[in-house]
């Protein structure tokens, strides 16, 4: 339950080191860079670095060459030359001659099927077709329906040879004399011939000589675009070049040592003292609730100085879940599962988990894939009881399902209440610690609610009494309606609001009854925790009613009877302990903002 | 009526929903060449499976058409497959009319066996994608070299009778138009037979009224036109007719032949029971305004009833309305026609 420990780095370095600096940086993959407008103001006359990337250009045009040409670029680890942008230029347009391509034909990209009928046709050498003096040659795509009809020309002169072909086309190359040329030419078109140049010599054979180079200049244009990329990261104080940002503080030792060798200062410093830029939030939590983190990313990072609810989350989400999905074949089923698949994603390493809380609440129910009395011997045995510890489908069990699931509702949300008051008094937001429906008067109004109805049900015993109704009840509702202006007390502000005692009071009136409202339907909102235990087991009486009616078919029943209770129910009580998790408990405690800490690698770069 | 069949008419809407849509075409017509086209439709519409694997940027005009027209058989022919084998007739139905274009066109290439043109035409605009539908062999009509041939061909069906009748006579002697109208008569009528074979009389009511509209309709265009633009004789345009009538009688064809001017025919069409299907369209020309009627009395017939033949053969006019939409949009981006122009053509 923890947020990474983060620190804010600057290293800097002189204008003639800069790139050195930039590329190790980038290679460490450690530190998420701060945009350099952040960093500098008025106060240290500080400037951005105003470059243009030319090398973003180079790149696209060097990879349409070689798409063009079927040349196949990889990036490589060590440049061997360096080429000034002039030099660049000057072979790119080189390239464009000697490939006899031009700015248009670069975009007119060959597809994988014409470079394999290409491929196919280099066969026959394109030197000895172009050699030919009396015969013509025609190469190109037809459609295949057109190929079919074909057969109907057969007294035509001409012969053709099939190279290759897809569902739509047939690639082919025709030959004919030169005095058939225009009549032959006539009757593919006619049939929607597509044709294509024959290359005048061998491409790959040219492609072969060029592509040392090209790879080297591609990687080294790779290489500065990355670069060039993160100039906008570099701040410039007092002629010195600054790259700044932030990164885990477990890493600043490795990442200084990367800079050995290297003229390069560092100033480190806690993200409070940079409390002007936003420090990114990491969370850091054990093996078991690493999973849980995913729900946290879906509705929002906790900011870095906040708290990390993944462990409270993964707690109530597995026992919540545990006990709407109570089985413990299945349970286990979503146990292998779940650890089977866990690298897959971190929602198969929740499967596995909320699978363990199932398989022990299915093991208490007493179900096993639907089976409700297999378990009766060892409850028996282990608890000392007649059938089984709870028979879920039994009459009386129902109210005891659904008061419990409410208990458990008014137990979250009282521990929702005392996390929140936890975080407000840490960041001494007083008013919102003591007035707010969330706060301390909430904790008291709602928490002898919750007293009064157990002592009324268990001991018969009434507390709704003056002299527990007035402090209990009556004060926390009248600190409801006075939260905000004692918030602006707080803040040093009067007292009285701006639209006057009459306005304010109307206002929060409505607010108060509001939250009055608000506590009925969330605790209510806990009564789907009893209800899909009773939809469970419910739809798997409805499987077992189906196995003993198709008798040998029973097995096959069964099994995708259990599957799809597990696939369907599994997604909805999924869903619905979500649900709970995110408006019932969220909205109590947790506010969200942070940022996810992302360090930049040489991958964003490019 | 088997449930299977009654899927026809639930998956005849449910294919006729896909369909292009007004934004579809106005997103067509904005593309500046036949590649862009053919890239739209690849990619955002129900033609995409028939133009999987294609040069989008390098297609040619015609094989866009070919694989359009291909995928509309394709849905046909998904369609027909819940049909009872009846309703199977339809399917061979459809193909009629260009089984006779291309029986006519064959023989024109006959005649003028010089002319090389004709019979490369012939051959690309060959539909092999029809080819299980078709009476005879489409290639073995490409490859005829007499018109004796062509009746070997043709011997086995509708066609024949109407085509012995030329037998005798010289390929240059003989009159299209006569051998048009009497193929086009001999198309009608097997309409007529495949929906008279239906036991729901209910049903074959609804389909013989679509079937004879259409027949009524191109009668009126014939009169407009010729009355219009040519100085045909009457007796001349009363030849050119098919006996069929719906909507109007042929005493009230006849009529028109003699007294009326084509814009008083044209008043009488907007009066008639055709009226209910003329929603402000704008007159463009006779055909556009006549298949405009047809468009809209067909989308009718499906949403209003449930027979599934009837869905069936609706949805083919339906289809067949779209797949012009399509075409005359590439050829408008290909003409750079302007777009209002283009669009004032479109059925939908």
């Amino acid at each position: 339950m923890a947020i990474e420990k983060m620190k804010f780095v600057s290293a800097c370095s002189d204008k003639e080191h800069l790139d050195t600096m930039l590329l190790t940086a980038m290679k460490t993959g450690l530190l998420q860079p701060e945009i350099a407008t952040n960093i500098i103001n008025d106060d240290n006359h500080g400037s951005v670095i105003s470059t243009e990337n030319p090398y973003q250009d180079y790149l696209q045009t060097l990879k349409n060459i070689a798409r063009a040409v079927g040349c196949d670029l990889h990036i490589k680890e060590n440049v061997t030359s360096k080429y000034t942008t002039d030099e660049i230029e000057a072979y790119i347009k080189e390239l464009n001659e000697e490939f006899g391509l031009d700015m248009d034909s670069q975009n007119e990209v060959l597809s994988p099927d014409d470079e394999k009928a290409l491929q196919a046709l280099s066969e026959l050498s394109f030197e000895r077709i172009h050699s030919c003096e009396y015969l013509n040659f025609g190469f190109g795509r037809l459609p295949m329906d057109s190929f079919k009809k074909l057969s109907l020309y057969r007294e035509e002169m001409f012969v053709l040879h099939r190279l290759y072909s897809t569902q739509q086309y047939v690639w082919l190359v025709y030959v004919t004399s030169d005095t058939y040329a225009g009549k032959t030419a006539k009757i593919f078109e006619s049939l929607f011939f597509e044709p294509m140049q024959i290359p005048n010599f061998d491409i790959h054979e040219r492609v072969e000589q060029c592509r040392l180079k090209m790879v080297d200049m591609y990687s080294y244009c790779v290489r500065q675009s990355s670069i060039c990329n993160m100039y906008p990261y570099v701040a410039i104080l007092d002629q010195k070049h600054i790259l700044s940002g932030f990164m885990k503080a477990s890493d600043v030792e490795t990442y200084q040592a990367a800079f050995k060798n290297q003229p390069v200062d560092f100033r480190v410093k806690e993200p409070s003292e940079v409390s002007e830029l936003h420090c990114p939030t990491l969370l850091k939590n054990s093996w078991f609730f690493r999973p849980f983190e995913l729900f946290i990313e879906m509705y929002g990072l906790p900011a870095y100085d906040d708290f990390d609810p993944t462990v409270f989350i993964g707690i109530t989400y597995c026992i919540l879940f545990g006990i709407m999905f109570g089985d413990l074949g299945q349970g286990l089923v979503l146990v292998i599962l779940g650890f089977l698949l866990e690298k897959k994603g971190k929602l198969f390493g929740i499967v596995g988990r909320v699978g363990i809380t199932s398989s022990i609440f299915g093991f208490l129910f007493g179900s096993v894939f639907g089976y409700e009395s297999l378990l009766n011997p060892i409850h028996q045995s282990l608890f000392g009881v007649r059938d089984k510890l709870f028979e879920v489908m039994s009459s009386d069990s129902t109210m005891i399902l659904l008061i419990g699931a409410i208990a458990i509702g008014g137990v979250l949300i009282l521990v929702t209440m005392v996390m929140n008051m936890w975080n407000r008094a840490r960041k001494k937001q007083w008013a919102e610690f003591f007035f707010s429906q969330n706060g301390v008067a909430g904790f008291v109004f709602y928490g002898f609610i919750i007293v009064a109805a157990v002592m009324l049900m268990v001991m018969k015993i009434s507390l709704l009494k003056p002299v527990f109704v007035v402090p209990f009840i009556v004060v926390p509702i009248l600190c409801f309606m006075m939260k905000e202006a004692f918030a602006e007390k707080f803040e040093g502000h009067p007292l009285k609001p701006e639209g006057g005692w009459g306005n304010y009071f109307v206002m929060n009136f409505f607010e108060a009854f509001e939250i009055l409202l608000s506590f009925v339907t969330n605790s209510m909102s806990y009564l789907r925790v009893g209800g899909f235990v009773l939809s469970h087991a419910g739809m798997m009486l409805v499987v077992m009613t189906l196995v003993k009616m198709t008798g040998n078919a029973g097995i096959a029943v069964a099994i995708f009877g259990n599957i799809f209770v597990m696939a369907l129910e599994g997604l909805i009580v999924g869903i619905q302990t979500l649900r709970l998790e995110y408006y019932e408990m969220f909205s109590r405690y947790y506010n969200g903002g942070g940022t996810k800490y992302q360090a930049y690698t040489a991958d964003q770069a490019e | 009526m088997s449930g299977l069949s009654n899927a026809i008419t639930a998956k005849a809407r449910a294919m006729l929903a896909e369909g292009l849509t007004a934004s579809d075409y106005a997103t067509m017509l904005q593309k500046k060449s036949v590649g862009e086209i053919a890239a739209y439709l690849q990619n955002h519409t129900l033609y995409k499976d028939s133009l999987e694997g294609i040069n989008a940027k390098a297609i040619h005009r015609g094989q866009l058409e070919v694989l359009i027209r291909t995928s509309a058989t394709n849905r046909f022919a998904k369609l027909i497959r819940y049909a009872d084998d009846n309703a199977k007739q339809v399917g061979h139905n459809m193909v009629m009319p260009m089984e006779i274009d291309l029986i006519l066109m064959k023989i024109r290439s006959l005649s003028d066996q010089e002319n090389e043109v004709i019979r490369q035409n012939m051959i690309s605009s060959l539909p092999l994608y029809i080819s299980k539908y078709t009476s005879f062999s489409l290639k073995d009509l490409a490859d005829s070299s007499s018109f004796a041939e062509i009746l070997e061909i043709t011997k086995n069906t509708l066609y024949f009778d109407v085509l012995k009748q030329y037998r005798q006579a010289s390929l240059e002697e003989i009159d299209y138009i006569s051998l048009e109208h009497g193929l086009r008569a001999r198309y009608y009528d097997a309409c007529l037979d495949t929906i008279d074979k239906y036991a729901n009389n209910y049903a074959k009511e609804k389909m013989r009224e679509l079937v004879l509209t259409n027949i009524e309709l191109e009668n009126f265009e014939i009169i407009y036109r010729l009355k219009k633009y040519f100085s045909v004789p009457k007796e001349g345009i009363k030849r050119m007719l098919s006996n069929h009538s719906c909507y109007f009688s042929m005493k009230d064809l006849y009529n028109m032949i003699e007294n009326d001017t084509p814009e008083q025919m044209l008043t009488k069409l907007k009066n008639s029971r055709y009226k209910q299907f003329i929603k402000n369209e704008k007159f463009i020309y006779i055909e556009h305004f006549t298949h405009q009627i047809i468009f809209n009395m067909n989308l009718h017939f499906m949403r209003m009833y449930n027979e599934p033949n009837l869905a069936l053969q609706a949805y083919v006019i339906l289809a067949g309305t779209e797949l012009v939409n399509v075409i005359n949009v590439i050829e408008g981006v290909r003409y750079q026609i302007p777009q209002d122009r283009i669009k004032s053509m479109l059925i939908y």
